[in-house]
């Protein structure tokens, strides 16, 4: 019971943080004027000096956050809920995973802008490595606590 | 399975483990503490690095503007915020003739666009390539030929390498040098030759005023002075003479370090309190918490004393315990500082507004090192009392009491 409080709490807290922090914590660069950005608009190539308007990078990085911060906070609701202990280490398997695509979006798959000195870049993605490197922490330290007790169950 | 042999190191340990809760709370109170010492200091040693980085290569020893822009200066120096500003340029030769100056360089400031999302502020800075003194020492390497038309030189925080091709006001530049890290403004700067600047300034449509003349005016002026006359001097004879004319100002480098020195000062003296009042914090909580459980662990002790522990093994037992817990929270402090600043540190720097240069790893250790240290002491200072004072009661009537 109290593992799964604690872990479920813990995990909430840092999908919460997933989301929070390219928003509103340390912020991504702010969205051009809405007259500015054609329709069409897909994401630059990150160079610095972009057409005025243009939707960079680091918005969709943030936006990405958002469902990969959701997926989290719904693992961890669901850790709360299970009982099995199997079930609980799947999960936090998941979480691992999950973890390790959450620091993978800023830095690979979509990344910021290209500049070391816009706020995205000094401020919003290392805190997503350094949450995702958390995740992946109490994630891993979850699976190996619970495989303790699965291991004291069958003895 | 085998159990592991009860020994003063696996008690410890196993005392620690017990109560979590309380174990957890005494090795934040250290972390606490070994965190604001060692990441305290090793910001204040990057922000020195930075002001004497600065002080050692800025070369200049004055800096002529125009009224009323000097702090529009110092902050397109510290931080690279663009700013623009003109005073006229025919003041260059007549500081040049002034006695004690060695040696005179101006420079023509552009703010470039700031538009849309991730469009960076950039200072666009022209240089005088014969005169200048200020951005040769900083080229990591140097320049074969002189700036053309169409070449610049960027700062060591520009993502462009030698060769790229970058745009300002839809004018394309090749990247012709890049500087060494500055740790101030320079770092996110673009310099280039001073009529590339102007011929620039004229196609983005940035001049107003007087544009016939444009060619007749720059930013601001470096002056050296020759190392036998002070720049107090040079500057009190450059006042009376063009300071109305030229409606100018002088921004005397020392002095705008020395400031940001004493600032430094303060931040080192709030760290160093604070520091100070952690570290008896924790000297405090962990006494008291070892002190109250006293009562509660004294027939535990006693029935280690029936089972053979002499006294100076319980002395250890406690020392060990409480040794532990203050390097768990040395470590954790240390680690999550050295983390958050290694991963924080532009950011840091930006909203503090001053140079900041990042030590060099083998000074990091040594940090880490001492403040390692001074954590360590913290828990067998605090709990010596109570170790030697549970070790001084009746082993029997303890263990009959409350029967």
């Amino acid at each position: 019971m109290k593992n799964r409080i604690v872990s479920s709490v813990l995990f909430i807290f840092i999908g919460a943080l997933l989301i929070l922090f390219p928003l509103y914590i340390l912020p991504v660069c702010p969205l051009p004027d809405a007259q500015a950005i054609p329709a069409t608009t897909m994401a630059g190539d990150g160079h610095m000096h972009s057409t005025p308007g243009k939707i960079m990078k680091c918005f969709w990085t943030a936006r990405a956050e958002i469902g990969i911060g959701s997926l989290v906070i719904a693992i961890g609701a669901l850790v709360l809920f299970s009982r099995s202990l199997f079930v609980r280490i799947g999960l936090s398997m998941a979480l691992a995973c999950t973890a390790v695509l959450a620091a993978a979006i800023p830095t690979i798959l979509i990344g910021v802008c290209g500049n070391e000195m816009m706020r995205c870049n000094m401020g919003a993605k290392p805190a997503l490595i350094l949450l995702a490197i958390v995740l992946v922490i109490a994630a891993i330290s979850n699976v190996l606590y619970l495989n303790k007790q699965v291991n004291k169950q069958i003895r | 399975m085998q159990e592991k042999p009860i020994t003063i190191a696996n008690l410890a340990w196993r005392n620690i483990q017990r109560r979590p809760f309380r174990s957890c709370c005494l090795i934040i109170i250290i972390m606490l503490f070994s965190a604001t010492l060692f990441g305290g200091s090793v910001l204040m040693k990057n922000l020195s690095l930075g002001i004497s980085g600065m002080a050692n290569r800025l070369g200049a020893d004055i800096l002529v503007v125009p009224y009323g822009y000097e702090k529009n200066l110092e902050v397109a120096l510290l931080r690279g915020e663009p700013s623009s500003f003109y005073l006229k340029a025919d003041l260059i030769d007549k500081i040049k003739v002034i006695k004690g100056v060695k040696a005179v360089s101006p420079q023509l400031f552009i703010a470039s666009l700031n538009a849309g999302c991730c469009t960076s502020k950039v200072q666009l800075i022209g240089f005088d390539q014969q005169s200048d003194f200020v951005i040769k020492p900083w080229l990591q390497t140097q320049l074969n030929q002189p700036l053309n038309n169409n070449q610049v030189v960027v700062g060591s925080k520009i993502t462009a390498n030698v060769g790229d091709e970058i745009k300002f006001f839809n004018h394309p530049f090749k990247v012709a040098a890049k500087m060494d890290s500055t740790g101030m403004g320079f770092d996110t700067s673009v310099f280039m030759t001073i009529p590339t600047a102007q011929l620039l300034m004229k196609e983005a449509n940035l001049i107003e005023g007087d544009t016939e003349h444009f060619a007749n005016y720059v930013s601001s002026i470096f002056v050296k002075v020759d190392p036998d006359y002070q720049p107090k001097d040079v500057v009190n004879q450059m006042m009376p003479k063009y300071a109305i004319d030229y409606n100018i100002d002088f921004v005397m480098t020392k002095g705008m370090l020395s400031n940001i020195s004493k600032w430094l000062n303060g931040f080192s003296t709030i760290v160093y309190s604070l520091s100070a009042i952690f570290w008896v914090l924790a000297i405090i909580v962990i006494f008291v918490i070892f002190s109250s459980s006293l009562n509660e662990r004294k027939r535990e002790i006693s029935l280690l004393r029936i089972l053979g522990a002499s006294r100076s093994d319980l002395v250890k037992m406690l020392l060990r315990e409480s040794l532990i817990i203050s390097a768990l929270g040395g470590i954790a402090g240390i680690v999550i500082a050295g983390v958050l600043i290694y991963a924080f540190s532009l950011l840091i720097c930006q909203s503090i507004g001053l140079p900041c240069m990042n030590i060099s790893i083998t000074d990091g250790l040594i940090y880490a090192l001492m403040v390692f240290m001074l954590t360590l002491i913290i828990g067998p200072l605090s709990s010596i009392y109570s170790a030697l004072s549970l070790t001084k009661f009746d082993t029997y009537q303890t263990l009959r009491e409350g029967e």
